[in-house]
């Protein structure tokens, strides 16, 4: 302690330097933080421009060779990146939003993508897309995000539609023959059940949300659960009601993988199915990447899902948005970024990664050539049979009040038709702004 | 020019009290500015929007009590505050209890009470993300443990965590918040029990009083300061239980879209998934404002009924 000034005088100037330092310290952290952070700020050059990414993964590899590329071939437009897993990417948002730091352009789950519009927080991409050179007709559907205005609020960064992935393994031991796209919806049912019974795994491994969960089960069976506009949800409808009662006995009977099993695979599907569990599994595309990679021995393939009553397939797409509040330079940046994204060089080296289906029709040519029927399975057959998930700007909010009741009817928590009824009256809430969901 | 009044002006006080007093306030001023900026305003700031909707993207539109009245007709809400009510009154008497116990136990001179004071601590600072694998994989209803145990010996099993009963899962969420904070209880208690004077006990075992008596009558009445302050730090570590409710549930839908099973939902929780699942920012505000309210209102009443039981050395 030999510093510390006898004198009162040095005292004094340990003091004043004490307060000096702590008020500078101050001083720099919370200037440090408003200019470090604005990941948004344009470069001092009036030809520079710095844009921020936000990729909720695994939407991309990153780092990316892909944006890379982009800023080689771009050399005047600086590319900031922000990820985080998909699950948190909203409370990202957010959190970055509040923090003024809205990424440039963004990606996130399709059903969300109209309330961004609607919230003020998307560009309108309506002028962009007509003014450009890109032709709609190349695309699977660039307007995806059109609203009922007519306004568009991304475009499609891919698509993840649902196929049926069967384990050949399971099926040779129970002898059934294998899934083809003919498949009706009844066989499917029936060669889960007997696949249960003969291998004692679960017949069909299915989510507990809307795309590879209660949706298809309602189409299947004829049960439509909005009007047209997507007003007004009837989710009591007599065969809305037994296409999920179908849905909860097979999962009663174990013929769906119940939420006991899928919770001893850390709530992984993909697991499930790749430790031999499950003998098929409703499965989207960016869930392939994952079992080939985890599990290479895996005897499998996919084929189209099979249709009922309603002859359709759920397809949704994930779309690029850009910040309403970037500045002009940024949102012209941003433009640039998206038109990159949908030529065809780079449609067909995000095609070769396997994450999505590209928006871009001749890059399916580029997709991996594993499993045998994948293409078959996610392109052929959703272009004639592909539907969206009735995406709204109040879809996010609806998905939010339906989903918890969803998953207590799939765990057998609440009866269907009580179950139902509460998901009707919420929903209806949501849509007719009763209630914020 | 400078005239030389001016620095006579700005001389320091020749009191030594006053001067003192400058550089205390001088000293702590950075602290209290930066505590004005991160918390005071955040506070106030977090206050109003609880009166209005706030989406995060567009200016926050006052609504009056609009929220507040939406808080009590929500069913979820309700849910909520009844479930954290629930794993308070298990959490808060079964960890002070254990917690005094263990350290009662060890307290009696064992060799081993270092390494085993250690063993007690080390739940609590585990993640709460791999404890809540391993309580999941204890309470699965097909290959968990506990319904093995249960089953061999004859004994009705259960759904647990995927049971449709709120009292089961918010149970176990008790059960599993006491297991990983005990430890921090037992420190807590040990710390009290070293803080009571030898004598004392020396004395009453002279005087005749038999371990138990000495127990009754010395130690625990000089534990209550220690008492009082595990039951404090308890309730309001109650009201803040978040993640063993994400582990334990899943998850994913809480954090996807905001919202969960009613039997599963705790409020920090609603307002989590309401402000950044949702962003419903004025709503989640409401939500944290009325826990506050809650557990603000316990505490008081925890610090009234203080002097009827908490013995205090003079």
């Amino acid at each position: 302690l030999n510093w510390i000034p006898r004198s009162r005088a040095g005292f004094g100037i340990v003091k004043r330097a004490a307060v000096m330092v702590a008020a500078v310290a101050l001083v720099a952290a919370c200037g440090g933080t408003s200019a470090a952070g604005n990941g948004n700020a344009v470069a001092t050059s009036s030809d520079q421009v710095s844009i921020t990414i936000g990729i909720p993964l695994p939407s991309l590899d990153m780092p990316s060779p892909l944006l890379q590329q982009f800023e080689q071939s771009h050399p005047n437009i600086h590319v900031n990146t922000i990820e985080t897993t998909w699950g948190d990417w909203p409370a990202k948002l957010q959190a970055l939003n509040t923090a003024g730091q809205t990424p440039t352009v963004f990606m996130y789950d399709g059903g969300t993508v109209q309330g961004y519009g609607a919230e003020g927080l998307a560009l309108n991409l309506k002028n962009f897309i007509k003014s450009s050179h890109l032709n709609q007709s190349e695309y699977i559907d660039l307007n995806y995000s059109q609203d009922s205005k007519g306004d568009i609020w991304g475009v499609p960064q891919g698509y993840q539609p649902v196929a049926l992935a069967y384990n050949k393994t399971l099926f040779d031991q129970a002898g059934v023959s294998y899934p083809t796209d003919q498949w009706s919806w009844s066989a499917m049912i029936n060669a889960a059940t007997k696949l249960h019974q003969q291998t004692h795994t679960c017949g069909l491994i299915t989510d507990h949300d809307i795309t590879a969960g209660w949706l298809p089960f309602m189409w299947a069976n004829g049960g439509v659960p909005f009007n047209q506009n997507v007003t007004k949800a009837d989710f009591t409808s007599p065969l809305v009601e037994k296409g999920v009662q179908q849905w909860e006995s097979l999962v009663q009977a174990g013929v769906i993988c119940n939420e006991s099993t899928i919770q001893a695979n850390q709530n992984n599907l993909t697991t499930v199915f790749g430790k031999g569990m499950g003998a098929m599994m409703l499965m989207q595309y960016g869930q392939v990447g994952g079992v080939l990679k985890n599990f290479p021995s895996l005897n499998w393939d996919v084929t189209a899902l099979p249709r009922g009553v309603v002859n359709e397939i759920p397809n949704i797409a994930n779309p690029w948005v850009i910040y309403k509040h970037a500045t002009p330079a940024q949102q012209r940046a941003g433009w640039t970024f998206l038109q990159w994204w949908l030529s065809p060089k780079t449609q067909d080296e995000y095609a070769a990664d396997g994450l999505a289906i590209p928006a871009l029709r001749s890059a399916g040519n580029y997709l991996p050539s594993t499993p045998a029927h994948l293409k078959q399975a996610f392109v052929t057959a959703p272009a004639q049979y592909g539907h969206t998930m009735y995406e709204t700007s109040k879809w996010g909010d609806w998905e939010a009040v339906a989903e918890p009741i969803f998953l207590q009817i799939f765990e057998g928590q609440v009866g269907v038709k009580p179950g139902l009824q509460q998901v009707n009256t919420a929903v209806n809430g949501v849509l007719n702004g009763s209630s914020q969901g | 020019m400078i005239r030389p009044g001016v620095f006579s002006a700005l001389r320091f006080p020749q009191s030594r009290a006053a001067r003192n007093a400058i550089w205390g306030y001088g000293l702590s001023l950075p602290f209290l500015i930066a505590a004005l900026v991160l918390v005071g305003v955040p506070v106030v700031w977090s206050a109003y929007l609880a009166f209005t909707t706030f989406d995060g993207f567009n200016p926050p539109q006052w609504t009056g009590l609009a929220n507040w009245l939406q808080l009590l007709r929500d069913p979820a809400a309700l849910s909520a505050f009844r479930n954290i009510a629930f794993v308070a009154l298990i959490f808060v008497p079964l960890q002070t209890g254990l917690g005094l116990l263990i350290a009662l136990l060890l307290h009696q001179g064992l060799r081993a009470a270092g390494l085993l004071r250690a063993i007690y601590f080390l739940p609590a600072i585990s993640p709460w993300m791999a404890v809540g694998i391993m309580w999941v994989a204890l309470f699965n209803p097909e290959y968990g443990v506990i319904n093995a145990i249960l089953h061999a010996a004859h004994l009705p099993t259960g759904l647990w965590l995927l049971s449709p009963h709120w009292y089961v899962f918010q149970g176990v969420v008790a059960l599993a918040n006491t297991w990983k904070g005990v430890g921090y209880c037992v420190v807590l208690f040990v710390a009290g029990l070293q803080s009571i004077p030898n004598e004392l006990l020396e004395a009453a075992e002279v005087d005749g009083a038999g371990r138990l008596r000495s127990l009754w009558h010395i130690t625990l009445p000089l534990l209550t300061p220690s008492t009082f302050m595990v039951l404090v730090l308890s309730t309001i570590a109650a009201s803040q239980i978040f993640d063993p409710i994400l582990v334990l549930s899943g998850g994913g839908v809480a954090t996807n879209i905001g919202g969960l099973p009613t039997q599963q939902i705790v409020p920090t929780v609603l307002l989590y998934g309401q402000g950044f699942g949702l962003g419903h920012l004025g709503y989640a505000n409401t939500v944290a404002w009325a826990l506050f309210i809650c557990v603000a209102a316990l505490v008081i009443l925890q610090r009234r009924l203080e002097g009827r039981w908490v013995h205090y050395e003079r």
